[in-house]
């Protein structure tokens, strides 16, 4: 108790800095439009946030990053809404029953109503964020080497099976992004390692770059392929702020929904998308006698997902300060900025003296309040900024991509290599291997292949002495059984061994 | 309504179909070359993944202990080859049991191959995208955002005409805009 209570007056310190408020609000409205257009996702948005802020001063950057991340999971259910095309992953689900309400004319009432809930479940996940962070840095602190080499392993593993498609894909890129991590010079031993004496590749290739060019660069050029499906719709924008049924008619799901959002988005690997899909598909097997069918405008369903979704981001932001291990692609991002800032995420952050942790809980806190006025505001301007038709959109992004990859360090080699994982993340994408665990196994490939090395010496030298460590310390146990849990579940194998089960 | 607003109306709702038809074309050929491309790319991407295994091994064996800088790249890479393979047999095996229907690959069947894998209008805006690219350092950012956003408007527009003096306009506004944010408010100066 006496954490949460430091932790919240370690976060009174953002009022004495009033300029942090007006970045959180810069953040959010950059974030929000940014979120709602379609082909810029919330991770785009804080790529090129994070590379414009990379020489800015520790909180304005993170300040402008948070609200960035806030809004943009909130911004992405207004396409989904208006276009059917959801701005961001977090926001498929809210498309189901958006969608159909703006058919209807209800284009406003949809929006307000996303508006509120998004608040709401924000603000349930920050709540959150202070009362269950301190408890699980306690308990992060029990972890070994070993342990933090296997959730890292697992979080991967969970992003490729939650994403679908192949999981041998999945895996490789997953494989694939760890390579890409290690190149550089090794922090140990100061070996060049696939460098070919360039002095560019001696600090590593800049993520921000990669990840601007496998998610701008690369889902631009797949868009290309068939981008004059998408059609452009008048909406009905006259009424915005929703009746007070409407905003708090819904509590019961509002509530679960948040819950189920903190709880996935909190697992490393997942995000906002999966949260918002399982808290969807609860509500809809618990509405017993929806006044409209889920699919076809059910308010409950839109409730669902947008109040999970953006509780979500509460959530996947303990794993990263608590344990150094992003929750999802966005969360990676802000880890990446954090670092560039030298700050060290992990168990020991919470009782950092500068008291950083506390801050970052009021920034997040903070976002989520002022989303509500932001929210509501600009609904009819947006509407025509979504009409943007892609023959033009599309370009813009591929030049917001260069601009972003040479922010960051204002290095024209970020834009050389940006490009190219643009284009060989296109051919990744038509080919279906998905380019989320490729990021986060190159964000996490450090974290991984420090681990495993401390591992091994720790167990000197010995495999079998680090697989006997596994199996017999109670929390690498759990971890590993979870890791093989998730791969047999991949190859159809518990499939196989329940169906032996029931013969016999 | 006038007579005008409905031509347009039935010609927008044409074009829509006719683009339609062309996507689900593009859907039926990038079936019809699912199985050759597909292995084509796991090829690359295992040849990609040996050729960086090799010296990720040799890493390893010039200092073969527990804390050995090539003990990581080894194991990833082996990883990567472990999972093209298991995909490669996946496809095969798929394609055996389904019978082959690229049996005889010829330069036309390749053309459309090719074509399918990387359809015109991205093999064009790939392209114009590396020149931009290349060009940033010799004629600087804001003439070369400036034809490239220019060129890739008209492009994605079918080259109509009409489209020229808007493409102009949002070319030179972003430029504009770039400059006051980027480098005026963020004094982050562009090549």
């Amino acid at each position: 108790m006496s954490t949460i209570i430091e932790t919240f007056t370690s976060g009174l310190l953002v009022f004495s800095r009033p300029e942090l408020l007006l970045y959180i609000l810069g953040g959010l409205l950059f974030g929000m439009y940014a979120g709602a257009m379609p082909g810029i996702s919330a991770t785009m948005a804080i790529s090129l946030i994070v590379s414009l802020s990379y020489n800015w001063p520790i909180y304005s950057a993170l300040a402008v990053a948070l609200g960035c991340y806030v809004g943009a999971v909130y911004g992405g259910s207004r396409s989904a809404i208006l276009l059917n095309v959801p701005g961001t992953p977090a926001a498929i689900a809210t498309a189901f029953d958006g969608y159909p309400l703006a058919k209807q004319g209800k284009a406003a009432k949809a929006l307000g109503i996303t508006a509120i809930q998004s608040v709401i479940g924000g603000i349930i996940g920050s709540i959150f964020l202070l009362v269950a962070a301190p408890l699980i840095t306690r308990f992060a602190l029990m972890f070994a080497s070993r342990d933090y080499f296997l959730l890292a392993l697992m979080g991967i593993m969970l992003l490729v099976s939650m994403s679908g498609g192949s999981f041998t894909k999945g895996m490789f890129s997953g494989f694939l992004g760890m390579f890409i991590g290690v190149i550089g010079m090794d922090s140990s031993t100061a070996t060049q390692r696939f460098t070919f004496d360039n002095i560019y590749l001696m600090n590593g290739i800049s993520s921000v770059a990669i990840i601007i060019g496998i998610f701008g660069l690369s889902e631009s050029l797949v868009q290309m392929r068939d981008f004059r499906k998408v059609t452009v719709r008048k909406q009905d924008l006259s009424r915005v702020i929703p009746s007070f049924h409407d905003a708090f008619g819904y509590l019961r799901v509002t509530i679960e929904s948040s819950l189920i959002g903190v709880f996935v988005g909190a697992l490393p690997g997942t995000g906002g998308n999966i949260a918002a899909l399982i808290s969807y598909d609860r509500a809809k097997k618990s509405t017993k006698n929806p006044a409209v069918p889920f699919g076809e405008g059910a308010i409950e369903g839109l409730v669902a997902s947008e109040s999970s979704n953006n509780a979500a981001v509460g959530g996947a932001i303990i794993p990263m300060l608590t344990l150094g291990i992003p929750g999802d692609s966005a969360t990676a991002l802000l880890l990446a900025c954090m670092t560039a800032h030298g700050v060290v995420t992990g168990p020991t952050l919470i009782n950092s003296q500068d008291g950083i942790f506390g801050i970052i809980v009021m920034l997040v806190l903070l976002a989520n309040i002022f989303l509500l006025p932001v929210s509501l505001t600009g609904i009819k301007i947006f509407s025509k900024i979504v009409e943007v038709p892609k023959q033009i959109l599309l370009p813009l992004i591929i030049v917001l991509a260069t601009v972003g990859s040479f922010a960051a360090k204002k290095n024209i080699m970020d834009v050389y290599f940006m490009t190219g994982f643009g284009v060989f993340g296109y051919f990744l994408s038509i080919h279906k291997f998905k380019t989320g665990p490729l990021v986060l196994g190159m964000i996490l490939s450090q974290l991984l292949e420090l681990n495993l090395r401390r591992s091994l010496v720790g167990a000197f030298g010995s495999v079998w002495t680090l697989l006997g460590q596994m199996v017999s310390s109670p929390i690498s146990a759990i971890l590993t059984l979870v890791v093989v849990l998730v791969m047999l579940g991949q190859f159809g194998i518990l499939k196989k061994l329940k169906s032996v089960i029931r013969k016999s | 309504m006038s007579i005008g607003d409905l031509e347009h109306d039935a010609n927008d709702v044409v074009f829509e179909q006719t683009e339609e038809k062309k996507d689900s074309k593009l859907e039926q050929d990038e079936k019809k070359t699912e199985f050759v491309r597909e292995l084509f790319f796991l090829i690359i991407l295992g040849a990609a993944s040996i050729a960086l295994l090799i010296p990720s091994i040799q890493m390893w064996m010039n200092k073969p202990n527990a804390n050995a800088p090539g003990m990581f790249p080894t194991i990833v890479t082996v990883g990567m080859l472990l999972c093209d393979g298991i995909a490669l047999v996946q496809l095969l095996g798929k394609k055996t049991a389904e019978g082959s229907d690229m049996d005889e690959i010829g330069w036309e069947k390749l053309k459309f191959i090719i074509g399918t894998e990387v359809p015109f209008t991205v093999f064009v805006m790939m392209a114009a995208t590396l020149l931009y690219v290349a060009s940033l350092k010799i004629i600087g950012f804001y003439i070369a955002t400036f034809i490239y956003l220019t060129f890739a408007i008209v492009f994605l527009y079918k080259g109509d005409r009409s489209k020229i003096v808007q493409a102009l306009l949002v070319a030179a506004g972003m430029d504009l805009v770039v400059y006051i944010v980027i480098d005026l408010i963020f004094q982050i100066h562009m090549p």
